[in-house]
């Protein structure tokens, strides 16, 4: 997560308008989705592989290595599509094990490739994403897309409050460690139950105290705040001019 | 431009005993003030009360001589005049943004972009954020965080800054970026109000001292002499044990000291 | 508020059965009886396997980015968009009533955020993490949880790189609306009738479990097994779950009775403001 995060803010595209990536991602998920065929999820990945490492100027090895994760995982999640399983012999080569008969046909090879080809292609989109935009930039889009103020509030309070939480449950941890609350399973649950618990109460207290601090800071209920200015590609400001 | 409190009592709904009996105290423009006691003496209830965040049971405090008034617009009126920082920095962002949680203060205030927006990179300058303003909130350092506190109360242009034991878990360089600011703040004519339980910060700062004791004003006055007397009603123990500490070591300890491999 | 298995989670590794050929030998040279436990164990690993891929790594319990067909990332969103209209309101209203409300529900996500992040011993032995649906459920009741859940997910998408944005309404409807309203019927329904602590840990535990049955049928609905159609395929990639998921959902159980025991001692004012029954 901290990964992910820390090249969010520190990339060549940090500061570029959210709307471009989300618009790069979503027109690399469109073609994804609508056109059946491995070769679209193939050149999606490419180029959004491409755009992580060329345009962001992302650190090749880790894009790399986060998609072919994906990758290999895939491959045994499509095995599930590519092989049929049935009580009776079928029509295709069959393999019978026990009660079951195993079979593999050309139509369940075809969904297994594009089903592979499709989803590692979304997930290059969404890797190209989350790498290149912080939680905050998109947060600020969905604002000007005019989400209710509500929803936007809750977003920003939680993407807030899941590090500054992390962090006590990484405390909480370390004192049941030293404690060696994890050495067997009975303690492990217990211990774990007992942070569950502790943080529960600790996040319940921070929102009562960050209620304090933000009615001295004026605030009556919705949580206003400036946009950032952001960067447009520089071909368009051209335009502009 | 005065901020006072005449009698002020205060007792928290589930308590019996009250945080704030008859406090009666007078803050001027410019001063450096240490507020001292031992926890649970009513400094930070005292603040809650400086901003409106608590009503006083009884007494009044008041801004300009004039009673302050607990509606809407009377609130942010004491507010934008009377800022307050708590102890805990990481407990005050509520934003992943710096930048867009120093501007909270001052959009509720009712400024417009253009003006929350100076007004943000007004206070991020007093406090040396100009380059951070960018940065998470959570990948800021301790101090980092109190800066970014402090900021957002002060883009609100207080008068009044009352500080909850902001300094307490800053290691000395970091309080010393602290006490730079609150020395801008004080040359411009701003009060600062720092509740603390470091004395020997609290001397070497402030002008003047207010100990609270078990809800009352126990001393108010120059500092050094409220210092004093409050010095005097420390535990005998630890006057003790610093002393012999002082004096000599013993054998064990510095024994242990050079045994210590390298 | 995901569980995922490290370590397999006692599933055993593909690579202790050799290659399909030897598997297929193995069934010829053991008796029949053997041969067909050894079957449904094989059968377990390829598709156990396979369904566990099929959501994200490394964490592989959220329906992957792009492995819905566009059709059921339609239908499964707008499964989810009522449910997200029913809480959105309720949370307006709880907000309109008590402007903290705001922040408290704030810290209420990054809780289920964080609390994923749990390390729960398995009965198997291995380690995982809970999903918290049940807790949630119970605390702020299941529409809440739809909409906190979808955020909390969503966000999962974007700093985890688990899941995704066209699969959030499916993963929103397995893990952040079954789960959360099985947990509040029993939690409603059984309350009274049985002890406590025995609510707690069904609606916990079959949260849980519901879960991840919702999320074999998302999958064997898109994927319908060519032969044997969606019953074959839900068999597929639910066979895992009878194996790895009964034991974590257990797990989740007895950890959540824990928790919400602790709750009850050291938090019984902020249950009482949050409005659970009996506090």
């Amino acid at each position: 997560m901290q990964h992910i995060d820390r090249f969010a803010y520190a990339n060549r595209l940090t500061r570029l308008h959210p709307a471009y990536k989300v618009g790069c991602s979503a027109l690399a998920l469109v073609l994804c989705l609508g056109v059946p065929h491995p070769a679209a999820g193939l050149s999606v990945l490419a180029a959004m592989l491409m755009l992580a490492i060329a345009w962001a100027g992302l650190p090749s090895a880790f894009v790399l290595k986060l998609a072919l994760g994906e990758a290999s995982f895939l491959a045994l999640g499509v095995l599930g599509v590519a092989v049929s399983v049935s009580t009776s012999a079928s029509a295709m080569p069959n393999v019978r094990m026990g009660p079951l008969w195993f079979s593999v046909s050309p139509d369940t090879l075809w969904t297994a490739s594009v089903l592979f080809a499709r989803a590692l292609g979304g997930a290059a989109a969404m890797n190209f994403l989350a790498l290149t935009t912080p939680v905050v930039a998109i947060v600020d889009l969905l604002r000007a897309l005019r989400v209710p103020a509500l929803l936007i509030d809750l977003m920003t309070l939680i993407y807030r409050f899941t590090f500054t939480l992390f962090d006590s449950f990484g405390r909480m941890t370390l004192a049941h460690e030293v404690r060696l609350g994890f050495r067997d399973g009975r303690r492990s649950l217990r211990s774990a139950a007992d942070i569950g618990a502790n943080l529960f109460v600790e996040a319940f207290r921070r929102s009562r105290r960050l209620d304090l601090a933000l009615q001295g800071r004026g605030w009556d209920g919705a949580l206003r705040v400036l946009p950032h200015a952001y960067d447009h590609p520089r071909w368009l400001n051209r335009g502009a001019r | 431009m005065t901020l006072g409190f005449s009698d002020v009592h205060f007792s928290y709904p589930a308590l019996s005993v009250p945080a704030l009996t008859g406090a009666t105290l007078r803050f001027a423009a410019g001063e450096a003030v240490a507020l001292v006691g031992r926890n649970g003496s009513g400094k930070s209830t005292l603040m809650l009360l400086a901003n409106g965040i608590l009503r006083p049971g009884q007494g009044a405090v008041t801004l300009d001589g004039q009673a302050v008034r607990y509606d809407r617009r009377g609130l942010l009126d004491l507010r934008s005049q009377v800022g307050v920082v708590f102890q805990n920095p990481e407990e005050q962002l509520f934003s992943a943004s710096v930048y867009q949680d120093l501007s909270l203060g001052p959009l509720n205030l009712g400024f417009s972009s253009v003006e929350a927006r100076e007004r943000v990179l007004h206070a991020a300058g007093r406090c040396d954020l100009l380059n951070l303003l960018d940065r998470p909130t959570h990948a800021l350092s301790g101090g980092e965080k109190a800066r970014a506190a402090l900021a957002g109360v002060l883009a609100m242009g207080p008068r009044f800054l009352f500080a909850d034991e902001l300094t307490n878990s800053l290691d000395p360089w970091m309080r010393a970026n602290v006490l730079e600011i609150f020395a801008d703040l004080l040359a411009d004519g701003c009060t600062v109000v720092l509740a603390t339980h470091d004395h020997a910060l609290a001397a070497s700062w402030a002008q003047r001292a207010v100990w609270l004791d078990a809800g009352r004003v126990r001393a108010d006055g120059p500092a050094d002499v409220v210092l004093t007397a409050l010095r005097q009603q420390l535990p005998p123990a630890f006057s003790h044990r610093r002393q012999t500490a002082d004096a000599r070591p013993p054998a064990a300890v510095s024994a242990g000291l050079n045994e210590v491999p390298l | 508020m995901l569980p995922t298995t490290v370590n397999g989670a006692g599933l055993p590794d593909a690579s202790d059965h050799g290659t399909p050929a030897a598997r297929v030998g193995v069934h010829f040279a053991v008796s029949r009886v053997r041969g067909r436990a050894i079957a449904w164990a094989l059968a377990a690993t390829v598709f156990g396997l396979g369904s566990r891929a099929a959501f994200a790594a490394p964490e592989p319990m959220h329906i992957m980015e792009g492995f819905l067909p566009p059709l059921w990332v339609a239908l499964w969103f707008a499964v989810a968009i009522p449910f997200w209209v029913i809480g959105f309101v309720q949370i307006r209203r709880l907000v309109a009533d008590r402007p903290e409300a705001r922040l408290l529900l704030g810290l209420a996500g990054a809780y289920a955020f964080v609390l994923s992040a749990l390390k729960m011993p398995s009965v198997t032995g291995s380690c995982s993490h809970p999903t918290g649906t049940g807790l949630g459920a119970i605390l702020f009741g299941p529409f809440v949880m739809s909409v906190l859940g979808a955020i909390v997910l969503l966000f999962q998408a974007l700093l985890l790189a688990h899941g995704g944005l066209t699969t959030l309404g499916a993963n929103t409807v397995s893990m952040a609306i079954v789960g959360p309203l099985v947990a509040w019927a029993i939690w409603r329904g059984l309350r009274g009738r049985l002890p406590e602590d025995w609510v707690v840990f069904l609606a916990a535990a079959l949260a849980d479990l519901l879960t991840y049955v919702t999320t074999s049928a998302q999958l064997a609905l898109a994927y319908p097994d060519p032969v044997g159609g969606f019953t074959a395929s839900f068999i597929k990639f639910g066979t895992i779950f009878a194996v790895t998921q009964i034991p974590l959902a257990l797990s989740e159980g007895l950890l959540t009775v824990l928790i919400f025991r602790g709750l009850r001692s050291n938090a019984a004012a902020e249950l009482k403001t949050l409005g659970v029954q009996g506090a």
